[in-house]
């Protein structure tokens, strides 16, 4: 149980980011956006431990195993198919980029690939320095090419046709390579560059707040061997590079088509050849069975620090076994759900394995609907004064991570930097304990009814929200509330919150880390506020979401999500619960292994797995 | 038949019930008149039943579940009728002792505690419910279910199967074709559809889903007895007297049927209840905040090293249960075959 | 006979079709593949949706799309089989290929097993009928099939693999077990030889004397550290097979069959001290030509001594040198553990996967890689289904011991080893087969859970993670093959009863 630290690291990075990405307890719009690795220039108590080592040092010749939940299928993580943990967790270390977020939330740069250094701010101008030695494990220079195919593909600037968007965001079906994402890169010029060069500038038509990852970061916009898709599009890199110049159509289809769906595997034919597949990082991938096990070795041609250990076996085992698997010693590296019964196992092992306990990024909370059950906002004190937020950590968090707390804010996790300042002025804090006098005085000055119903909506099947229900009915009764509990099919849940058809609703968000889009869930409903459902509207929200996404300078995004946590309690619109609680679990000969709050599972730093 | 019941596309049968299509499991026919040899002066059915006393498992299943049903009935009540347990199944506490179960059985000149009953004689679960009374209500759930299943399926297969084997031609085309089909059919994608549908329809929906699968073997091994019976020289006697078709059926064919039938019917039940362990599972059977015995050894499967009780209760439940009707089931087969009775009575 | 069969093909042929399109149907209404998208607010959200919707052309009504998804399915017979995409974009072929290997190495194994050890109890309990083997071979047959599929996995995982993998490192046997075993192997012995009073005690005690000195032999020797079976239990082992064969086939009143077998064993006990080297260089081909070898010179062994009972001598020696055969296999096998136990730290019973990761060794230690990895989950499987067959043959064997050309086969003076064998086995074996037939076509639905529990990527697994989604292809195409299978086992059972029992009217 070792994070302690939180909030560590400069604030400048750490504030860059953090774009909410909804999930209702699913995982398979993981993704995010995120990366790896170990140089960082953070002071972050954890993270850095290859740092002191250098170069120069091989790989120990060890093999660490550890067991993922899904099988792989993509090695392009930035189509719309690839896009999910599942590639993610195996991708960490063998396709590196500029930047990453750690496992702490934190925005870090990849000193070891390039430098990213912003020189203007307006225009938003980002210049990219690859390192000199940057290469791919085949040998050819990373470079220009590879960075011109990742912007193409992330910006959404060639249409189906073939043809340039110079104009306006198209529908992104539309779009020549079928990306996850183009947020961000849609709104930059062409960059240009000649084959073989080793920086690029990007320009911004508008200020962007995540600049510092919105190319070249593992997750999301990866960059993907330039000259393997012109090789199978019968051309090579200055070829294509030609080709984004002249917007060539005729080269840059097929580059697309390989770049949509090359890289997708099939488990009947196995690996792809080694060729199509090189890695930019620490490790590549050298074997796959499918259904049981893919192998990572170091790559040879890797220039920056070499990893601890010379090869990773990541083994796809369910996570209701892998505390088993772990003991009989089959695996070293777990990341099994974090329940009291997995904790209290493995705490059973003793000293034979390293166990590690912390909050997520996503996190639970009730949303409390303006437009109906919850229009009355003496109501809505009341239901916050008798919802039980400690009674539900207690019971239903503590027994799977002991050091869990309330959480506090809407905006920020509890492991990244400023969480700490928007937990101590939100005023979330109040609301802790029950106070039933609190909640009784202010229901009967709302004038409800005794018995009042108010529906809360959930996904079902999910027995700790069916729990929490139970906790939130048999309090809030008291008070004269007749809590419904309305568990839903997920499709139902979706439809239901869409269409803004519920008094309350308890569900979870799962943070990136990245900043990008909180305002889709806060802001008014005419200011960018998509997924606000629940009718809040405040200009002042709408303000500060504004300046936060238009700022290119991240200190002063604290403050600002501060308006916004403060306008959520105060108006009693939102109660956060919990974040979710994280397990990672090892051998205990096995060292350097971290808990990640993010979607990019534990394997982030796995370069620095060694054993003992 | 299956080699598992966890297998999803074939229906879970019971160990001896369901005999491969189209024939009567061996050993499960009812007696024909050759067997009248060996005791003279009784009916069939006294036959039958002094067979079926004297087999001592059969006897002990029926006392032990006897005891179930009453406990998990009369403990926390049922329908509103309250129990004499003083908790309920649903009242959250708080937890004590991590929710280790406070029942003692260990003799004090043994070094135990004496027998104490204590608060929570099962334990608490992580919300602090009492795990008897949780116990008790997923053993009701379970028996429920399981009872519906064995009567709707009984009825149906019993059914589909006397009309295709008594009438044939059409009528045996068109019901076996369709019982063909619905036996491919794997019960998780009716029950995952059943399910997104009537989401919260409670067991009663899910016992239905369960029956909708589980008639087939049954109606074909009453379509097989049907075959030959109707054959038969005192069908042939009925209909020259004039018998009506519903008259032959139900008067006269029938009741030489009902030892396959009862045997089988037993069977769906234990099958029913090992069916909704797997469902629940799966995530497809009983949902929060009801529950059911399958769905409360699923739940607390992982507690099986840290917090054995949760998972040992309901587990014995499952056992217990399944045990005693397949025993009871296996009783029936013999007191049904005469034959089987030679070596000690 | 010929018309009845292929009027059952196209019968078939249009129940698979009602079946696939109303399974289709229901799995299109069991809910939205893009759930879980339509509340992200991720910037890929919008991407995601339109490229599933087109992949899986959800915005086409159900029907006109079942016929799309049928026309793939058409193009299967011209070797271009389109079952369509999961929902990650992987083709569904490519999932069932992989998932169906996997399946049958797992459950194919464990029903064979099964069948094995489910009909020879099942015998053994009708001959001992109301015993107390009888009784507690119900009892524990009732109780495996009661226990949930994931308990047995969980007890087997804590004691068999991770307990005893430890256990290895120093293998010492404790005095109450070996008092346990003994006790067991003594009950055991009681109970199958039965007889008196007397004579059940002497078993009683025979049986376990014998357990507890190999218990204390194994100990002592520590065999466990140093396994093999050693030329003493070798030659003991191959003339008991031929002993065996011989009882069991065709009794000793005419020698020349025991004189056949005899000699097949003593040909196998020199090869087994001589074939060494063989044995070493070793790949799966040369086990296979090494076994049709042995059962060839068997087999010519017993024509050329076997006399009048020719074909019966025959199948004995056949069985002896199997059974040597298998001795010796076996034998070489337990040699290559240390080694192999090496390379795997230790851990000789996985309790995850179908093998070890990027292991590389000679065919025994891939061998013992594979079985290592099939214990558990073919144990498991065994437990379960084995009450089926057990209850399924000792019911039949029951009623045809009843039958009149029982009673008048043992009239005539027969052994009752002829009886049992020739007579009764026989025709209580033609509803197990059919029951048999059945399973198979069950198998290929694969185990789901425990597939799951032990990381086998089988056909259930990939049936119900799909089924959950619910993402539609992969469940149509698990139903296609399942499907089909059920439906040709089905009709391969009719026919076997038409053949089988000409009494039974084939309708």
């Amino acid at each position: 149980m070792k994070r302690t630290s939180r909030g560590a690291g400069p604030i400048a990075l750490a504030l860059s980011t953090a774009a909410l990405v909804v999930v209702a307890g699913c995982t398979t719009s993981g993704g995010g956006d995120t990366t790896t690795t170990s140089s960082s220039t953070s002071g972050s108590a954890s993270g850095t431990t290859s740092d002191s080592s250098g170069s120069g040092g091989g790989s120990a010749d060890t093999t660490i195993t550890y067991a993922a939940e899904q099988d792989f299928y993509a090695y392009n993580t930035f189509t719309v198919d690839g896009n999910a943990t599942a590639n993610q967790t195996v991708l960490n270390q063998v396709l590196r980029g500029f930047s990453y977020v750690d496992n702490e939330g934190a925005v870090q740069m990849d000193t070891e690939f390039g430098t990213i250094e912003k020189t203007s701010d307006d225009p938003l101008t980002v210049q990219y320095t690859f390192a000199d030695d940057a290469r791919w494990s085949d040998g050819e220079p990373i470079g220009c090419a590879d960075f011109l195919l990742t912007w193409a593909a992330g910006s959404g600037y060639y249409n189906k046709d073939g043809s340039a968007n110079t104009g306006g965001r198209t529908a992104e079906s539309e779009n020549l390579f079928d990306s996850a994402s183009t947020t961000g890169l849609d709104q930059t010029e062409k960059p240009t560059c000649a084959d073989g060069d080793k920086t690029v500038t990007l320009t911004y038509k508008v200020p962007y707040v995540d600049w510092n990852v919105a190319i070249g970061t593992s997750a999301g916009g990866s960059f993907m061997p330039a000259h393997v898709a012109a090789e199978q599009a019968g051309t090579d890199t200055a070829g294509l590079v030609a080709a984004f110049e002249s917007d060539d159509a005729a080269v840059l289809t097929p580059v697309a088509e390989f770049w949509n769906t090359g890289w997708s595997l099939n488990p009947d034919q196995g690996l792809p050849d080694a060729s199509l597949i090189p890695s930019s990082g620490p490790f590549l991938i050298s074997a796959w069975d499918p259904g049981q096990s893919i192998t990572l070795t170091a790559n040879p041609e890797w220039w920056g620090t070499p990893p601890a250990s010379n090869t990773v076996v990541m083994r796809f085992i369910d996570q209701s076994q892998q505390v088993s698997a772990l003991q009989s010693g089959e695996v070293d590296v777990i990341e099994p759900q974090a329940n009291p019964d997995s904790l209290a196992a493995l705490d059973a092992l003793g000293a034979a394995v390293d166990v590690q306990t912390g909050p997520l990024f996503t996190y639970e909370h009730l949303d409390l609907n303006v437009n109906t059950g919850m229009a009355n906002e003496q109501l809505r004190e009341a239901f916050f004064n008798c919802v039980p937020r400690q009674q539900i950590v207690d019971n239903l968090i503590k027994p799977s991570q002991p050091d869990a707390e309330v959480l506090q804010s809407l905006m920020l996790q509890p492991t990244q930097p400023g969480y700490d300042e928007l937990a101590a002025g939100a005023g979330f804090e109040n609301y802790n304990e029950v106070d039933l006098d609190a909640a009784r005085a202010a229901f009967a000055a709302s004038g409800a009814a005794q018995g009042t119903t108010v529906r809360i909506i959930h996904i079902d099947p999910n027995p700790r929200r069916t729990n929490q229900v139970a906790l939130i009915k048999a309090s809030c009764d008291q008070v004269g509330f007749n809590i419904q509990d309305t568990p839903l099919a997920s499709d139902a849940f979706g439809a239901a919150r869409a269409s803004g058809d519920y008094d309350v609703a308890l569900f979870a968000w799962a943070g990136s880390g990245l900043y990008g889009s909180i305002s889709a869930q806060y802001a008014s409903a005419g200011a960018g506020g998509e997924q606000n459902t629940a009718g809040w509207s405040d200009p002042a929200v709408d303000a500060a979401f504004a300046a936060v996404n238009s700022s290119t300078d991240t200190s002063g995004v604290v403050d600002q999500l501060l308006i916004v946590d403060k306008a959520l309690a105060d108006n009693f619109w939102s109660i956060p619960l919990f974040a979710f609680p994280g397990l990672v679990a090892s051998n205990a000969d096995v060292s350097g292994v971290q808990l990640n709050a993010g979607q990019t599972q534990a394997t982030w730093n796995m370069q620095e797995w060694a054993r003992n | 038949m299956t080699t598992e019941k966890d297998q999803i596309s074939g229906k879970p049968a019971g160990p001896v019930g369901s005999a491969p299509a189209g024939t009567p499991a061996p050993g499960g026919r009812p007696s024909e008149a050759a067997q009248g040899m060996a005791v003279v002066a009784r009916s069939q059915g006294q036959l039958v039943r002094r067979r079926f006393l004297r087999h001592r498992a059969a006897m002990a299943s029926i006392a032990v579940l006897f005891i179930v049903v009453v406990l998990a009935f009369s403990s926390i009540g049922f329908l509103g009728i309250p129990g004499w347990w003083k908790y309920s199944y649903d009242a959250a506490g708080t937890v004590v002792n991590r929710g280790a179960p406070t029942l003692s059985v260990v003799p004090t000149w043994l070094g135990g505690n004496g027998f104490s009953i204590g608060e929570h004689p099962f334990g608490q679960d992580d919300l602090g419910r009492d795990y008897f009374a949780l116990t008790m209500r997923g053993t009701q759930i379970s028996l429920l279910i399981a009872l519906v299943v064995g009567v709707v399926s009984t009825v149906v297969g019993t059914v589909i199967g006397a009309l295709s084997g008594y009438y044939r031609g059409m009528v045996e085309t068109v019901l076996m074709r369709f019982t063909d089909v619905i036996i491919t059919i794997p019960v998780l994608v009716i029950a995952a559809v059943l399910g997104q549908k009537y989401g919260n329809g409670g067991p009663f929906v899910l016992a239905l889903v369960v029956a909708a699968v589980t008639w087939t073997s049954l109606a074909r091994l009453v379509r097989g007895e049907f075959l030959s019976q109707r054959e038969k020289e005192f069908v042939e006697a009925a209909r020259a007297l004039g018998a009506k078709p519903r008259r032959i059926i139900f008067r006269h064919i029938l009741p030489n049927t009902v030892g396959v039938i009862t045997v089988a019917a037993t069977l769906s039940v234990a099958t029913a209840i090992l069916l909704e362990t797997a469902l629940s599972y799966l995530g497809f059977g009983v949902r929060a905040p009801d529950t059911s015995l399958g769905l409360l050894v699923s739940t607390y499967q992982n507690a099986f090293t840290t917090r054995p009780w949760l998972f040992w209760w309901p587990g014995l439940f499952i056992v217990a249960i399944a045990l005693c009707v397949n025993f009871i089931g296996d009783g029936l087969r013999d007191a049904f075959d005469p034959r089987q009775n030679r070596v000690r009575a | 006979m010929a018309t009845f069969i292929l009027r059952r093909l196209v019968v078939s042929f249009f129940v698979l079709l009602a079946a696939t399109f109303v399974v289709y149907v229901l799995v299109a209404n069991a809910g939205d593949p893009r759930t879980a998208l339509l509340e992200s607010t991720d910037p890929s959200r919008d991407a995601k949706i339109a490229a599933l919707t087109e992949n899986l052309d959800l915005d086409t009504p159900v029907v006109p799309r079942y016929f799309g998804w049928l026309g793939g399915v058409a193009q299967c017979f011209v070797g271009q089989c389109d079952l369509g995409t999961n929902i990650n974009g992987a083709p569904v072929t490519g999932l069932l290929s992989v998932a169906l290997g996997s399946t049958l190495r797992l459950v194919l194994f464990a029903t064979v097993m099964a069948i094995l050890f489910g009909v020879i109890v099942g015998i053994v309990t009708a001959l001992r009928q109301y015993s107390g083997l009888d009784y507690s071979t119900t009892f524990l047959a009732f109780l495996f099939f009661s226990l949930p599929a994931f308990w047995i996995a969980v007890l087997l995982k804590q004691f068999l693999a991770i307990k005893f993998n430890s256990w290895l490192s120093d293998p010492v046997i404790p005095l109450w077990l070996t008092i346990v075993l003994a006790a067991l192997g003594g009950l055991l012995a009681m109970a199958l030889i039965g007889g008196d009073r007397r004579q059940r005690m002497i078993s009683l005690v025979g049986g376990a004397a014998v357990v507890a000195a190999v218990c204390v032999y194994l100990d002592v020797s520590k065999w466990f550290a140093q396994p093999g079976i050693g030329p003493v239990v070798m030659i003991v082992g191959s003339l008991a097979a031929a002993v065996g064969a011989t009882a069991l086939l065709s009794g000793f009143r005419y020698r020349r069959v025991l004189i056949a077998t005899l000699i097949t064993a003593v040909v196998g006990i020199i090869c087994s001290f001589s074939l060494g080297w063989l044995l070493d260089i070793s790949t799966a081909g040369t086990i296979i030509i090494l076994a049709i070898v042995t059962l060839a010179v068997s087999g010519a062994i017993g024509a050329l001594v076997g006399g009048v009972l020719r074909s019966q001598a025959v199948k004995a020696c056949m069985i002896t040198g199997f059974l040597s055969g298998a001795l010796i296999f076996a034998d070489r096998l337990l040699q290559a553990v240390t080694g192999y136990s090496d390379k795997v730290r230790g851990i000789l019973i996985a309790t995850i996967g179908s093998n070890t990761p990027n292991f590389s060794g000679d065919f025994w230690e891939t061998t013992l890689d594979q079985l290592g990895h099939l214990l558990l989950p073919s144990i498991v499987i065994v437990l379960i289904s084995f009450a089926t067959y057990t209850r399924y043959t000792r019911s039949s064997m029951l009623e045809t011991m009843n039958q009149d050309y029982v009673r008048t086969a043992r009239a005539k003076g027969l052994t009752e080893r002829t009886v049992v064998v020739r007579h009764a086995f026989r025709n209580a074996m033609i509803p197990v087969t059919t029951l048999m037939a059945i399973d198979f076509g069950a198998v290929i639905g694969g185990a789901v859970i425990t597939e799951t529990v032990f990381g086998w990527q089988g056909m259930g697994r990939l049936f119900t993670d799909a089924l959950r989604i619910p993402d539609p292809n992969p469940v149509m195409g698990f139903f296609l093959v399942t499907g089909t299978a059920v439906v040709v086992f089905n009709m391969i059972v009719d026919i076997l009863y038409g053949v089988l029992d000409p009494r039974i009217r084939t309708a």
